[in-house]
């Protein structure tokens, strides 16, 4: 009975975004790898009533940061940093708006990603060195502007010709599901509900949506959609 | 206010008071008006006038929203256009020369109010003004108590905002109905804290931020009533935060919703009519309307409790005059043809009996083509 309540603790104070509750589960906890799971479904409940409006992007935000220190605590317990998958994140460059990518951020790390946050304004050689020298298998790109999509086209295609085998997610307003596509991205996250299926669905596809990228003349962007070699690094 | 303002209104040959019209008066207009419009042209006010009333015009009225996007029209840069009103009239009579339309709103960017209570704002070449966010101006939640009410003569940007809608009233007259706009008490705050930690701040420290929230709204019922002093029939209140993209709606009617109810009584105080400007995601339509019993709601989304537009014009239509809501993604990326046909549906399941203005869901995009814009105008156009 005793290891069954312990994670619902977790589970609950996750979901409930309670940092008591946290500790005091965390006084009983004995399994990490328990706890872990416990701490995930709590999020995965929380994604849940965000994505059902059920509950506000400020109510998940507590939820995140309980699971932020969950995960604080188990550290010691789970996959070296080195053995996680990298994910560099940022604002493009032109845009300060980052709450999105806060969330998103916040919602990978809780998923067992390293996530390398470059922050706000970020231009496109930036990520890119960030993603080369991180070793990243994903750049995710946000912006809740107009303005800076030229520039989030031209880290993708940056990104794209330079290391192709990195999958690039992007999310932000003036997004959708079309525009991320013809502008090379691999994936494209409307929310951070279902942030975690897209990243997993677009690193299990062997296909990146383009090996490269261009510019035209009349600055459409054109992409040949191209089956890509995997990662150089990876078996 | 009164019949008095209203004819001085007239005689200067500006756009009076709406809300000081009784109600029946404004009927009988808007009906001839809406008769006119079955033989002839109307003209823009009439057209707004007969929508707002619930009476179909000659064609549904754009607000193309085509703000600081009329920049380029005339070549001036963003940093003057936020600063001076005399550029930024320019930029808003360009808008309506080269564009169209039936309405504009003088919204010059979010960070107006937040600069005159001390927030460091940034101007930059490419883009319209903001905060500078690695240096909010409240630092933590003691720093809410920090924040005092601003005269409006003491203010900068604020006064020129009044100063752009004394020129535009007198510039426009007859012409386009023109409306006002200030950022709700929260959507102030979120320039000076950064929006996240707002959030966190309402739900684990409410009453901190209803301290600022009271200062701050000192300031906006002085504001919001000199834009209406300045010749403004219509404030928009911007309450962002009503919506699923930031706060629960119960947490929003306790720290909000009083604060913006004291704004727009004293919108209507002036005879002007409320409108409630929110581009988030289910936003409350409700909460807002119980707080500020607005009469138009410029959105970007359905409302949390409507699953369709048809839905929304069944719940709300009979007391709002919906303004929107063309998606920002269709503006950016979508061909003219498809911004035409997403308008014409909208224009089809909303437009009827009145009640609607096309428009964007939030202001036109700063930096994209004029394309979406009219295209917009061309869709309305039977």
């Amino acid at each position: 009975m005793k290891t069954n309540q312990k994670p619902n603790g977790l589970e609950q104070a996750v979901l409930n975004a309670d940092m008591n509750l946290l500790e005091a589960a965390f006084e009983q906890a004995d399994d990490p790898q328990a706890s872990l799971l416990s701490l995930t479904k709590g999020l995965d409940a929380a994604r849940e009533k965000l994505g059902d409006y059920r509950a506000s992007v400020a109510e998940f935000l507590l939820c995140v940061d309980v699971m932020r220190t969950g995960l604080e605590r188990l550290k010691a317990f789970g996959p070296a940093p080195e053995d996680r998958q990298v994910v560099v994140i940022g604002v493009v460059q032109g845009d300060v708006h980052d709450l999105g990518k806060n969330i998103v951020a916040g919602v990978l790390e809780a998923y067992g990603y390293r996530v390398v946050d470059l922050g706000r304004d970020v231009s496109p050689m930036e990520f890119v060195e960030a993603v080369e020298k991180q070793g990243a298998a994903v750049l995710a790109l946000s912006t809740m502007m107009s303005t800076p999509l030229e520039d989030m086209a031209r880290t993708i295609q940056l990104c794209k010709n330079r290391l192709p085998h990195v999958k690039v997610l992007v999310g932000g307003a003036p997004l959708d599901q079309e525009v991320a596509r013809n502008m090379g991205a691999d994936g494209y996250a409307e929310s951070a509900v279902g942030v975690p299926e897209s990243l997993k669905k677009i690193l299990q596809s062997t296909k990146t949506r383009a090996s490269r990228v261009f510019v035209d003349y009349d600055k459409k962007l054109r992409v040949e959609e191209t089956e890509a070699g995997t990662n150089p690094g990876e078996p | 206010m009164g019949t008095a303002a209203i004819w001085k209104r007239l005689v200067m040959g500006q756009a009076p008071p709406v809300g000081d019209i009784p109600g029946p008066v404004q009927d009988v207009l808007a009906t001839l008006a809406s008769a006119r419009g079955k033989f002839s042209r109307l003209t823009s006010l009439e057209r707004v006038l007969a929508a707002t009333r619930h009476k179909e015009p000659d064609q549904v009225p754009v607000a193309p929203l085509v703000n600081a996007a009329a920049r380029r029209i005339t070549g001036v840069s963003f940093p003057d256009y936020s600063q001076k009103a005399e550029k930024a009239a320019e930029v808003f009579t360009a808008s309506v020369d080269f564009v169209g339309g039936d309405f504009i709103v003088l919204l010059l960017d979010l960070s107006v109010e937040a600069a005159d209570f001390g927030q460091e704002v940034v101007y930059p070449l490419n883009s319209t003004a903001r905060p500078n966010y690695d240096n909010p101006l409240i630092k933590d939640v003691d720093g809410y108590a920090t924040i005092k009410p601003v005269a409006l003569n003491d203010s900068v940007r604020m006064k020129e905002l009044v100063k752009l809608c004394q020129i535009m009233s007198r510039r426009m007259g007859f012409r386009t109905m023109v409306g006002g706009f200030v950022f709700g008490p929260l959507g102030v705050l979120s320039m000076m804290r950064g929006a996240e930690a707002l959030f966190k701040d309402c739900l684990n420290h409410p009453k901190k931020v209803m301290t600022a929230c009271e200062a701050i709204t000192e300031t906006l019922v002085e504001f919001a009533q000199a834009q209406c002093d300045a010749g403004m029939p219509a404030v928009a209140i911007d309450t962002l935060y009503a919506s699923w993209n930031a706060l629960p709606k119960k947490v929003w009617e306790e720290i909000e919703g009083p604060f913006a109810g004291q704004i727009a009584q004293a919108i209507r105080d002036k005879g002007a009519l409320v409108g409630i400007h929110n581009c988030g995601h289910a936003s409350y339509f409700d909460a807002q309307l119980r707080a500020m019993d607005a009469t138009i709601m410029s959105f970007a989304h359905l409302p949390d409790d409507c699953a369709t537009p048809k839905e929304m014009k069944e719940k709300y239509g009979d007391r709002l005059t919906f303004v929107g809501y063309v998606p920002t993604p269709l503006l950016v990326h979508g061909t003219p043809q498809e911004v035409m046909d997403e308008s014409r549906r909208q224009i089809d399941v909303l437009g009827k009996d009145g009640g609607f203005v096309l428009a964007p869901g939030c202001e036109y995009p700063p930096n994209i083509s004029l394309d979406s814009a009219f295209a917009l105008i061309r869709a309305a156009e039977k």
